[in-house]
């Protein structure tokens, strides 16, 4: 049964239905609804007819001013019945594209950083923007036509073979035709929404990432070779719609013309059986007049069914991500780690990215309340280390030991709870200065802010601005300076008092006076903090109790300052390359 | 309606399609008029009511049907086909014109838009602006038109009982000017609705990693979810309007019939309509309804298209501030120097200036380094130099000829930077070192990558320079992507060379075997005037002259040992340093 359902979930369409059952007492009630609309418009052509025999064939006015009443009142109710159809299947519709979105969003946020590393952001973009507007748009009037349209056809259907069944299997000659070419337009258009998915997931992707580097792109006069890669990714979506067009002008029209057809075998057919004597001319008027009902559905059915066709290829976009495994180390059945001493022990931890085996053999440990410098040439893996201890990715082999827990059980949001991470690289996010710096800890007061700031010395720069901690970041900078901003991030990182503080490079970009100033601030956080500091400049490394100097993936050397100064050590040689220019 | 002219102008060379679409639009409409009345004639000439049956005349009335069918079939491909296309020329050639735009903004325009709401007018306006091209705008002729047509033919039916019928539809005009006044600002702010959430779908993808690492993700989850739901509360209130007038727009019709059977059928009982004239009546009016809500479909459709466009419309009328001049001069050919006379700059809105009139010369083939406090300008005096921005006052001064004269292409040719923080595309390696100079010799691409002391690491690995750059760099470590840019910056070969704080995420080792390398390259060569940004003393050491900059000036310059003697602010910032180095040494 599970494996039934399983399979059926398989489909893009049957599993939408899973997004629709919170709603579905509301969604019986507008299928109700739509019901008594229907209903009430199929009324209206029998309460003309009941006009005409009734009021003005005898000649009596009372019925026509009863059915000119009747006709307003059926009216009015399919006013009515419209608005309240039209503003709940907005609600449901409008709701399940709200779960959808944030049911996309919280997974990719439980996405592991591999899977960030191997999509492009404009890939990803691309599903929670175009993706779901696009299953908007059938949801608009998709539905509540389908509703509709498909009580008509059914209500029709019935009808013609109740009017004259001979003739109504006459028209249904032509229904194998119709099947057989809505097939082939099925394949062929599924492949084209298809291409014209990937296609746009092309363009943004290219405007994504340039829109980015675009000062780059100016930079290096790239303005032409940009353009030009944007131009073909543009023309190539066009090509892909073009193709998706063709198929419903063929199809569209096609569908008219076989009803047509039908239209005119009825109109023979029927007129040599009124000769006949088999079928009055009353008959023959209202079967044609049925069929005419009969063939608008389906055309607005196969409209609805092109745009059907261009959302299930954006679903089944969607539900791909919705399916990649979360980051296993995010999974709910991982140990929560409540507190955090600070014992942080590497055994023989190796790891390998794709091929590229990128550290071996790399033991060390930290006690609580210690400081480790990591020091080393670019490429040694020094980040490496902190996206392991991150719990961002697991050792390919060896084990790592938080409090004496192997960190491959505890989950990795729990664990990044108690941990402050400064990176190299700064990302602040859109909003105020005061906003980035409380992101640390969202409770903390205006005071604490400050507090951070000051000692961080961001304070000073940060009051110069006219409006001060209220001062908007934005995405690239503008007036911040990246020092100014590597600033902002270390008081975010500061404020959220971690237990164990990593420091990758976190002062790359700020003056001496100033990283001066933070080694001052930081003699006195660090104290009792478990902290591990990445970084360049051996000022920073100095205070450390212990430094480790990675070569190429491996642990060269470990011991104090002092004591790597003291002997002929590749400490040494940085040490004093760097001083004696 | 500007707006929709404007529009239009995007159809230029593809005009026939305009036209095409309107003339298989107009016969679609005649066609699927003129069956219906021909099965009517049909019947009435093959069973007259007083006469014998004459069913032959079946045949050639079926033919014509038949014939009109397959018009229609033609027509319709012909109107879809066209119209789609005209749609998806019109989406590319605004989101070309777009693209363009961009590339040609100042940085001034980029310091103030997020990615996230960019792309989104590149994608969700110009699909609303697709939808309505390619239907919406021939869907609404058509209404026009068939609303015209079965007019005039009730009109020519019985003019009198026609302008009784036909007194409501006045009612529509005002129904559908009152919903499209009132629809567009909420899809305005639809729109906008939807860009938030690309910002923040955006921002999520971009730092991810710094969510992740303050165990965020419950609190951006929420931020999302506010946002999806601001997206959900302003389309229910244009879904409000939309569902009362657009059923309100086919009631109109409806009253027509109402009135129809009211005075029609006083005026058949009286004698003076036939019931066949009642009942062409009837079948017409019943014809407009799809019409008229389709005409109300097309307003709601069509205001969100107009509020798309005058989004996409506004940054195609940003004006960049940085412009190339109509009558460049010539670049130097010779090593340039670099002059800035008083030179005042604030960034847009940001208040206090950040230069104040700072003055400084630098000749060409010299090396100076540039050092400050954060923030002081740094990064700001080498954006000036590159023409990012202009000066507010004052003046920048390449070879002797104000930069604002040169040729902007020209000018960012020969000056080649390394920006402070590196942006790498997600291409391999050596399409990222060959981005300024795409022609580049693979020898050039080596001997770049050498002197960036990053050629044996990408040789390690195992795809070499075909290595792909992931788009946020996990397989390069930071100071691997600062050296690829160091190496891309290097292979144009610049007259003028921009090192903002190039290697503050390389270790001193590598520092020090790049400067060597610089050194020798600007030694070898005809030499390059460079600018170098660094807070390490070793680096600083490089260049043949420092200059201090505080408070938006140039406060100190000279030599290491003039200014340590001076004993001003450099010997403030290095003095300490400075002595450690001779104790080291």
């Amino acid at each position: 049964m599970r494996r039934f359902k399983g399979y059926l979930l398989g489909f893009p369409l049957l599993r939408l239905f899973t997004f629709a059952a919170p709603y579905k007492w509301r969604m019986l009630g507008l299928g109700l609804v739509t019901v008594l609309a229907t209903a009430a418009s199929l009324a209206e052509p029998l309460i003309i007819g009941r006009a005409i025999d009734g009021g003005l064939v005898p000649g009596d006015l009372s019925v026509v001013y009863l059915m000119v009443g009747l006709y307003v009142f059926v009216n009015v109710a399919t006013w009515v019945l419209s608005y309240v159809q039209t503003l709940g299947m907005g609600w449901v519709g409008q709701h399940m594209i709200l779960d959808l979105r944030n049911a996309l969003f919280g997974h990719l946020q439980s996405l592991s950083l591999q899977y960030y590393s191997e999509q492009k952001a404009g890939w990803i973009i691309s599903r929670l923007t175009n993706d779901i507007e696009n299953f908007n748009t059938l949801l608009n009037d998709g539905v509540q036509n389908l509703v509709k349209n498909g009580l008509t056809l059914i209500g029709v259907f019935v009808a013609i073979f109740f009017v004259d069944w001979r003739l109504a299997l006459a028209t249904t000659t032509i229904l194998p035709v119709m099947v057989l070419i809505t097939a082939v337009f099925r394949v062929q258009s599924w492949k084209a929404y298809r291409a014209a998915r990937e296609a746009v997931a092309e363009v943004i992707s290219h405007l994504q990432e340039n829109v980015s580097g675009m000062r780059v792109v100016q930079a290096f006069t790239r303005e032409r070779t940009s353009g030009a890669g944007f131009d073909e990714r543009n023309l190539n979506y066009r090509r892909a719609n073009a193709r998706a067009s063709l198929q419903s002008a063929l199809y569209f029209p096609g569908v008219e013309l076989l009803g047509s057809i039908g239209l005119a075998v009825v109109l023979l057919y029927g007129g040599y059986r009124v000769v006949a004597g088999e079928l009055t001319v009353g008959a023959l008027v209202a079967f044609i007049g049925l069929l005419n009902m009969f063939f608008q559905p389906i055309q607005q059915l196969s409209q609805l069914y092109s745009d059907l066709q261009s959302t299930l290829a954006s679903l089944e976009k969607v539900f791909a991500v919705l399916d990649t495994e979360p980051d296993r180390a995010d999974r709910p059945t991982e140990r929560e780690l409540e507190t955090l001493r600070g014992d942080v022990e590497f055994d023989h931890v190796a790891f390998a990215y794709g091929e590229d085996r990128i550290m071996e053999d790399v033991s060390f440990h930290i006690r609580p309340g210690e400081t480790l410098a990591i020091v080393g040439e670019t490429g040694a893996g020094k980040s490496t280390i902190v996206k392991l201890l991150s719990r961002f990715y697991d050792p390919t082999e060896g084990r790592i030991l938080v409090d004496g827990e192997d960190l491959s059980e505890v989950r990795g949001s729990s664990l990044r709870r108690h941990m402050g991470v400064v990176l190299q690289d700064t990302f602040l996010f859109t909003g105020t200065i005061e906003e980035n710096i409380r992101y640390g800890r969202p409770g903390a007061t205006h005071e604490d802010i400050v507090r951070a700031a000051s000692t961080v010395g961001a304070d000073d720069f940060i009051r110069r601005f006219p409006e001060g901690y209220e001062t908007q970041v934005r995405e690239r900078g503008g007036r911040l300076s990246v020092g100014e901003r590597q600033l902002i991030a270390f008081a975010r990182a500061l404020l959220a008092d971690p237990e164990l503080l990593v420091l990758d490079e976190a002062t790359s970009s700020v003056d001496l006076a100033t990283e001066a100033r933070i080694e001052k601030a930081l003699d006195g956080l660090l104290e009792g903090r478990t902290s591990v500091v990445i970084a360049h400049r051996l000022s920073t490394v100095r205070r450390a109790d212990r430094i480790l100097v990675l070569g190429r993936g491996h642990v060269i050397e470990e011991g104090t300052h002092d004591e790597l100064l003291a002997r002929p050590s590749a400490y040494r040689r940085l040490y004093e390359s760097q001083f004696a220019a | 309606m500007k707006t929709f002219y404007r529009l239009m102008s995007f159809t230029g060379g593809r005009r026939y399609l305009l036209v095409l679409g309107f003339v298989c639009a107009f016969g679609v409409t005649v066609a699927g008029i003129a069956i219906p009345w021909f099965v009517g004639d049909a019947i009435d000439r093959a069973f007259p009511p007083n006469g014998p049956d004459r069913p032959d005349l079946l045949w050639p009335l079926a033919l014509a049907i038949l014939g009109l069918s397959v018009l229609r079939f033609l027509f319709g491909f012909g109107r879809r086909y066209s119209t789609n296309y005209l749609g998806h020329v019109v989406e590319y050639r605004l989101r070309r014109a777009l693209f363009e735009k961009m590339l040609s903004l100042h940085h001034g325009f980029y310091d103030r838009a997020s990615t996230g709401e960019l792309v989104s007018r590149a994608t969700n306006d110009l699909r609303v602006v697709r939808f309505f091209v390619g239907w919406g705008m021939f869907q609404l002729f058509i209404s026009v038109l068939t609303l015209a047509v079965v007019s005039v033919a009730l009109l020519y039916v019985n003019w009198s009982l026609a302008l009784i019928v036909l007194s409501p539809m006045p009612l529509l005009a005002f129904a559908a000017w009152r919903f499209a006044a009132k629809v567009h600002p909420i899809f305005r702010s639809v729109q906008q609705k939807l860009a938030d959430v690309t910002t923040s779908v955006q921002e999520n993808v971009s730092g991810i990693r710094v969510v992740k690492s303050f165990s965020r993700e419950p609190f951006e989850k929420d931020q999302f979810g506010g946002r999806a739901e601001g997206v959900l509360n302003e389309t229910m209130a244009a879904r409000g309007l939309r569902a009362f007038y657009i059923p309100g727009m086919s009631f109109i019709p409806a009253t027509s019939i109402a009135i129809l059977i009211l005075f029609g059928g006083r005026a058949v009982v009286e004698g003076s309509l036939t019931i066949g004239q009642f009942t062409l009546f009837q079948l017409y009016l019943m014809q407009l309804v799809w019409p008229m809500q389709g005409f109300g479909m097309v307003i709601d459709q069509g205001q969100r298209a107009l509020a798309s466009c005058e989004r996409v419309f506004k940054i195609l009328d940003s004006e960049p501030d940085v412009r190339s001049p109509e009558d460049p001069a010539p670049f130097p050919s010779e090593t340039p120097g670099v002059e800035l006379r008083g030179v005042t700059f604030s960034y847009a809105d940001e208040g206090d200036p950040v230069l104040k009139g700072l003055d400084l010369a630098v000749e060409g083939g010299e090396a100076i380094a540039v050092v400050g406090a954060t923030g002081s300008g740094k990064s700001t005096l080498l954006s000036l130099i590159a023409r990012f921005y202009d000066p507010e006052e004052g003046v920048v001064r390449v070879g002797g000829t104000d930069a604002r004269r040169l040729d902007l292409g020209e000018l960012r040719r020969n000056v080649g930077m390394v920006p402070q923080e590196t942006f790498l595309f997600s291409e391999s390696v050596r399409d990222n070192i060959t981005f300024g100079n795409p022609d580049a010799t693979q020898e050039e691409i080596e001997r770049a990558a050498r002197i960036a002391g990053i050629h044996e690491q990408i040789r390690a690995f195992p795809k070499g320079y075909e290595t792909m750059v992931g788009e946020w760099g996990i397989t390069l470590s930071g100071g691997q992507k600062q050296r690829v840019a160091i190496a891309r910056a290097l292979v144009k070969d610049p007259k003028v060379l921009l090192l903002d704080d190039a290697t503050s995420s390389v270790d001193a080792e590598t520092e020090k075997s790049i400067q060597e390398a610089l050194q020798g390259t600007l030694e070898e060569s005809r030499g390059r005037t460079t600018f170098i940004v660094a807070h390490r003393l070793s680096t600083i050491l490089l260049a043949d002259r420092i200059a201090v900059l505080e408070d938006g000036r140039i406060v100190e310059a000279g030599t290491h040992e003039e200014l340590l003697e001076r004993r001003g602010r450099y010997h403030a910032m290095y003095g300490e340093e400075g002595r450690m180095e001779r104790v080291s040494a």
